[in-house]
């Protein structure tokens, strides 16, 4: 177990140190002066060579990497041109609230996008499965930012049931500031209002984001069970007698589990990259909207900054992803059958 | 030889026939094949099957703008007073081209290293390809290829070209899977027994083994790259105004919605309808030819 995690820990450095190659490369290939896109065209050339020297532009290119890495260590990714503050002073105020949404997306994926499968692969070719395999089409067809608009126009805009846009209430005061999860915050300081009113705010944008990914883990959830249930062991368990419902919580939930769970790291990759579209629209002042602003206005820091971030959380999540198949299957948690 | 060439055909004839067999057994791939096909035709003869061709490009009469949807304008018009449906048919135009760019630019490449990784499985080759395709990997797509646009000047082709650089890592992981399964086998062995060079047994031994996959692959992709696109061009950075695309019509509509509903809406439905068709197509393919690891 040690010896796996140890070797996949090392291969995730060396993928994010090539990410950082990467992102590098791409940053550096830019059309245009960004140093004059900054300063605008009226600025006096001292002052734009002074911002080059700052930003160590003028040193050739294998110096700049060396200094962007240095300073990606530590923290530390410059200034952004964009909002003229720390990058990192950005991403610590944007991070949060897309945390908040994060975790509550992956929350509504797995609790309802797992019993979904279950219950289709437990009941096939029953009116249930039938019905969770139309929901799973249409969810999988849909861009998240066709469902961010159209719930935005039903349960906001006609219906009144949710708050159109943003993170909270201006009539609500904010909780004091511990982690910038206002849920959190709320939670810790006793302020429930505060902690309600962002969830109801959360509920539309987290759906929006959740529903191709839930689509994909009912899918994979319900073809699991159901190669499962065709199994002999499962036979030799209903011929010993076992009451069903033992055999489905013990015996057939466990191994049923391990190809929506390893899935999952590549559904955090879909919604880290849907959230860029659904922030955007729902106006939650994330990381994401943050990020599409940079790309848009061709900021090269915060630009960089961004995708190394999601990167690394991109990494850590398959990394825990990992853990949680090998803990599910003793195959390779007892080291002996490596996946290739 | 004649009767050669004949079973040969027959045999074909065949196959086809089993196939269709088991592709129409669900009725869901069929819906999705005829989705597919009528989108296709909508696209392909967009300028005589729509009531105003000409409102596809930059057209404006503010006479007729922000109709609701009536007789005349089935769907409605936009704000500039065109034709919603007009521009959603010819938006096919541009969705399929989209899709069709990104899988001629990335299938070969994915296709080329995933063989090449898998012929030589096990020595360097092997191990700094697939190292260099999980580098691709450590992020996800649609960020890789946001990055890269923001680069590029926005465009259709440019967005095209963005999703590409994210798109063949999927290709060069199926094809490396199939092609490491098959390096063992004895007609590879044989071929290498016989002498032939690596080009051959690559791409006449082992290629043939992958097509059914590959082919399946591309078209659930074909819809996956619709729904990718459509959010590029959603942020502004694919087909650029006054181009009918349907991501930048649902981009162009949201801002109007509760009033304008319909320059959003139905766009939105297009891209779903697509999607989907193309998506139950490709689950059809895989139920056909029996193909697990998608």
């Amino acid at each position: 177990m040690l010896g796996f995690l140890g070797r996949r820990i090392a291969l995730s450095v060396f993928g994010l140190l090539g990410l950082s190659l990467l992102i590098f490369s791409i940053s550096r290939v830019l059309p245009g002066d960004p140093v004059r896109m900054a300063v605008g065209p009226r600025a006096p050339e001292w002052v734009a060579e002074n911002i080059r020297e700052q930003m160590h532009l003028d040193k050739p290119i294998y110096i700049q990497y060396y200094y962007w890495v240095r300073g990606a260590l530590r923290g530390d990714f410059g200034y952004s041109l964009y909002s003229r503050r720390p990058v990192s002073r950005d991403l610590k105020e944007f991070l949060p609230a897309t945390g908040e949404l994060a975790v509550f997306t992956s929350l509504i994926i797995a609790v309802i996008g797992i019993p979904l499968g279950v219950l289709a692969g437990r009941y096939s070719n029953s009116w249930i499965d039938n019905l969770v395999r139309v929901f799973c089409y249409f969810s999988a067809s849909t861009p998240s930012f066709v469902f961010a608009t159209l719930f935005l126009l039903l349960f906001s805009y006609v219906l009144h049931w949710f708050p159109i846009v943003g993170r909270i209430s201006l009539s609500v005061p904010r909780p004091p500031v511990v982690t910038g999860m206002i849920t959190v915050d709320g939670l810790i300081s006793g302020n429930f209002t505060a902690f309600w009113n962002t969830l109801w705010h959360m509920v539309l944008p987290a759906i929006s984001l959740a529903l191709p990914g839930m689509a994909q883990v009912a899918r994979i959830t319900r073809a699991s069970i159901y190669d499962n249930l065709g199994k002999d062991y499962i036979a030799f368990e209903r011929g010993f007698g076992i009451p069903n419902r033992l055999i489905m919580s013990k015996f057939l939930l466990k191994p049923s589990l391990i190809p929506p769970v390893s899935i999952l790291g590549l559904e955090v990759a879909v919604t880290l990259g849907n959230a860029f579209l659904v922030e955007f629209i729902f106006n939650w002042p994330g990381f994401s909207r943050y990020g599409i602003n940079t790309m848009l206005q061709k900021d090269l820091n915060a630009m960089s900054a961004v995708v190394m971030v999601i990167g690394v959380i991109f990494v850590i999540v398959n990394i825990f992803v990992d853990v949680a198949v090998a803990f599910l299957d003793p195959k390779i948690r007892l080291g002996s059958g490596r996946r290739a | 030889m004649r009767v050669l060439k004949w079973e040969w055909r027959e045999h074909r004839s065949e196959a086809i026939k089993q196939g269709w067999y088991k592709f129409s057994r669900n009725p869901l791939s069929v819906v999705g094949l005829c989705i597919v096909v009528v989108i296709a035709f909508i696209a392909a003869f967009a300028p005589y099957v729509t009531p105003h061709p000409e409102h596809a490009g930059p057209y404006v009469d503010f006479s007729i703008a922000r109709q609701q949807p009536s007789l005349k304008h089935l769907l409605g018009t936009d704000r500039f007073g065109r034709d919603v449906l007009t521009r959603i048919a010819f938006g096919f135009r541009y969705s399929l081209l989209l899709a069709v760019t990104i899988i001629v630019l990335s299938v070969p490449v994915g296709v080329g290293i995933g063989l090449l990784a898998g012929y030589y499985h096990g020595t360097w080759i092997d191990r700094i390809l697939m190292r260099v395709t999980d580098i691709f990997l450590a992020v996800p797509p649609l960020i890789l290829a946001l990055a890269v646009t923001a680069v590029l000047t926005p465009g259709l082709f440019n967005a095209a070209m963005a999703l590409s650089i994210a798109w063949w890592t999927w290709y060069a992981r199926l094809v490396y899977g199939i092609a490491a399964s098959y390096r063992n086998e004895y007609f590879v062995r044989s071929a290498e027994v016989l002498g032939e060079r690596w080009p051959h047994i690559v791409f006449r031994e082992i290629l043939p083994n992958c097509i059914s996959s590959i082919f399946t692959k591309m078209s659930l992709d074909m819809g996956m790259a619709i729904l990718v696109g459509s959010a590029l061009s959603f942020l502004g950075l694919g087909a650029q105004a006054p181009t009918p695309d349907l991501g930048t019509m649902v981009a162009d509509g949201s801002k109007y919605l509760p009033d304008l509903w319909w320059i959003a809406v139905f766009p939105a439905f297009a891209i779903m309808i697509t999607v989907l068709g193309f998506n139950l197509l490709g689950d059809g393919l895989r139920d056909m030819f029996a193909i697990e690891e998608l």
